[in-house]
């Protein structure tokens, strides 16, 4: 009990020296304050020369009711409310199919017979998109268009009234079960890949201020080692300054999008935008558990660059530990990209995309047995990272660099 | 010899294949202070990392203070106070931060220490505005002071000490001779010491341990060396340096013949 007690104040001294030495006037400055700086030139001047670019959705129904009934019209109105909060897109009515052909951005049109093919059940109905961007966002969008389409018919099926025009909420069961995530998660996935991106990339340099390879530079890991009775404590300790360098740095990241986007008058909302979140489908829990599992991902991008610094003997360590932190979450990003809401078999050995799934998941509200295997996944990687970075800082080559 | 703090059979340890420690069986008394000498790269730095279980020996055992260090490397974590070669501070701390780094990492709370704390910045000569700059800012004798301090003040039965008046001046470097004198003498610590300052090994050594290419040539009290290697001259310098194998009529030519 008592050594118990003398191995947590062991810990507590270490994380007070760690947090010490990332608090220095020079680091911090360059953790902390860089970031602000940094974003609020990058967003914040040219956004006062430019206007917010927005995407131009071209829209085109000829559908001749059946019925009484127009799905078609029922459809384009649908789409036009539910993109009419979102500043980033603009909903175009156009006269007819070669316009939306013609179109240098997204387009969708719905022919003459979509209605009768749909009540009469005689065809599957079909509808054209136009992707003319080829815009890595833009499967997400019709994605989007795709589950209201579907819920629009469903409703029209199962009353026989044109439903009312309404934000969707559900998307039909009759999607493939990759796209069963919901409108939340559809909505969350394309910021969330990239947040979980720009979160690694941008904090993979915090870490060498505050890594072992200072310690071994420093030649301090002999006196670490000799009186530290659990070595795991020097690697815990260090991965909760890292931790605390990364979420602060993000916050001045954040902070510096908000002083930018202040300029221009965007205020709070601007930052939503910015990260393209809509904030008409999410609400604050969904903004938590987006920041819970980035955090989640950051842990596991600081393990990884600690249990590679720990064991890489020479000063290249230093440089070497974030790159693959950073190549694992690159192609995270560029695969998940593809397909926001699908389960990819390529990314299925990347702890990145787990951290990204297990938060889809979550938002969806589906807590179901691939929630239980992405957690058990999680705990084990940062477990067996602990290890790795532990035994690494106690091999024999461990004390000095070379 | 009394009772041992340290006793090593057979030590060996190998660095792929190069020999590092060759088979020494040193032993050091409890309460004495035992300077381990040798040659740059003769296997000092590598014996002491096995002794503070930092370095898994390739074959042989070690036992500090009761505890088979190869068998269990974990037990003899913070048992041990250590002065690594190079100051092993954190160089953006002030020397006060460091200091209680060091207290807070094992277990020791200020106030116990308080008294002893101003014993040793006084007899160091360092002042209250010292130790509140930067540990970069200070000059190495400075640095080396607080470093030793670090040490000691961890209040251990057994002290490692590799170079403890490396870089200082000559009062500094007497006072913290003494300090060592005082903890063994009045506190019954024991002390290893590696240095290659004559007058600290002069002065301080009970008994030596010399390596030379791994191997320990020579153990027992700080006589016996003399005996052993000069003879004629009854020189403590003269006889470390013969133990080495150097060549001392080179030194004698240049000095005139005066060894």
């Amino acid at each position: 009990m008592k050594k118990e007690k003398e191995k947590s104040k062991q810990l507590r001294a270490l994380l007070k020296k760690d947090l010490r030495l990332l608090f220095r006037k020079r680091v911090a400055i360059f953790v902390f304050g860089g970031p602000f700086i940094m974003m609020f030139l990058l967003i914040g001047l040219p956004s006062l020369f430019s206007s917010q670019q927005t995407m131009v959705l071209l829209i085109c129904s000829d559908d001749q009711l059946y019925s009484g009934v127009n799905i078609g019209n029922a459809v384009v109105d649908n789409i036009t409310n539910y993109f009419s909060v979102d500043p980033s897109i603009e909903v175009q009515p156009v006269l007819n199919f070669s316009a939306v052909k013609g179109t240098e951005n997204f387009g969708i049109y719905i022919p003459s017979n979509f209605s009768f093919l749909i009540i009469s059940e005689t065809d599957t109905p079909s509808y054209f998109e136009v992707d003319a961007t080829q815009s890595l966002f833009s499967e997400s969008i019709f994605n989007t268009i795709y589950a209201i389409t579907h819920n629009v018919i469903a409703t029209v099926l199962a009353n026989r009234t044109l439903p009312v025009i309404q934000t969707i909420e559900e998307p039909p069961t009759s999607l493939p079960e990759e796209q069963l995530l919901g409108p939340k998660a559809a909505a969350i996935a394309m910021p969330l890949s990239y947040m979980i991106f720009l979160l690694i990339a941008l904090n993979s340099g915090s870490y060498s201020n505050i890594g072992f390879a200072r310690e071994k530079r420093m030649r301090t890991m002999e006196v670490l080692l000799s009186y530290t009775k659990k070595h795991n404590q020097l690697v815990i300790s260090k991965t909760i300054t890292a931790l605390v360098a990364s979420l602060g740095s993000t916050l001045s990241y954040v902070l510096g999008i908000v002083a930018a986007t202040s300029l221009t008058g965007g205020g709070s909302e601007g930052i939503f935008a910015i990260f393209g979140l809509n904030m008409q489908l999410l609400n604050v829990w969904d903004i938590i558990v987006v920041v819970i599992f980035g955090v989640l991902a950051l842990l596991i991008s600081t393990l990884i660059t600690m249990a590679i610094d720990s064991n890489i003997t020479r000063e290249a360590s230093e440089r070497l530990s974030p790159l693959l932190s950073i190549g694992l979450a690159m192609f995270f990003y560029f695969v998940a990209m593809t397909n926001p809401l699908g389960a990819s078999t390529s990314l299925v050995i990347n702890p990145f995309y787990w951290c990204y799934r297990l938060a889809l998941l979550a938002i969806s509200g589906k807590f179901n047995f691939e929630i239980l295997i992405y957690l058990a996944l999680i705990i084990a990687i940062i477990g067996l990272l602990i290890f790795f970075a532990t035994r690494g800082i106690q091999k024999e080559k461990s004390l000095y660099l070379e | 010899m009394s009772e041992l703090m340290v006793e090593s059979k057979q030590l060996t340890k190998y660095f792929n294949s190069l020999l590092a420690v060759d088979k020494i069986d040193l032993k050091i008394p409890k309460g004495k202070i035992y300077a381990l000498l040798g040659p740059n790269g003769a296997g000092k730095t590598t014996t002491i990392r096995m002794l503070l279980g930092l370095l898994k020996p390739t074959s042989g055992e070690v036992i500090v203070n009761g505890v088979n260090v190869s068998v269990e490397p974990k037990s003899i974590r913070g048992e041990i106070g250590i002065l690594p070669q190079f100051s092993a501070a954190y160089y953006d701390l002030t020397p006060m931060q460091n200091i209680n780094f060091i207290l807070e990492l094992n277990n020791i709370p200020y106030d116990e220490v308080k008294a002893a704390l101003g014993e040793y910045f006084k007899t160091l000569d360092i002042s209250y505005e010292l130790l509140n700059k930067p540990f970069s800012k200070l000059s190495g004798g400075e640095q080396r002071s607080i470093s030793f301090i670090m040490a000691a003040i961890t209040n251990k039965e057994f002290l490692i000490l590799d170079e403890p008046t490396s870089g200082l001046d000559i009062a500094r470097a007497k006072y913290i001779r003494s300090i060592i004198k005082y903890l063994v003498e009045q506190q019954g610590k024991t002390v290893l010491l590696s240095s290659h300052i004559v007058s600290d090994l002069e002065e301080l050594a009970d008994y030596c341990g010399i390596l030379k290419k791994g191997k320990l040539i020579f153990q027992g009290r700080k006589e016996e060396i003399i005996n052993e290697y000069a003879p004629d001259s009854q020189d403590f310098e003269d006889a470390i340096v013969n133990a080495f194998g150097a060549k001392t009529n080179i030194a004698q030519t240049f000095m005139g013949g005066s060894k």
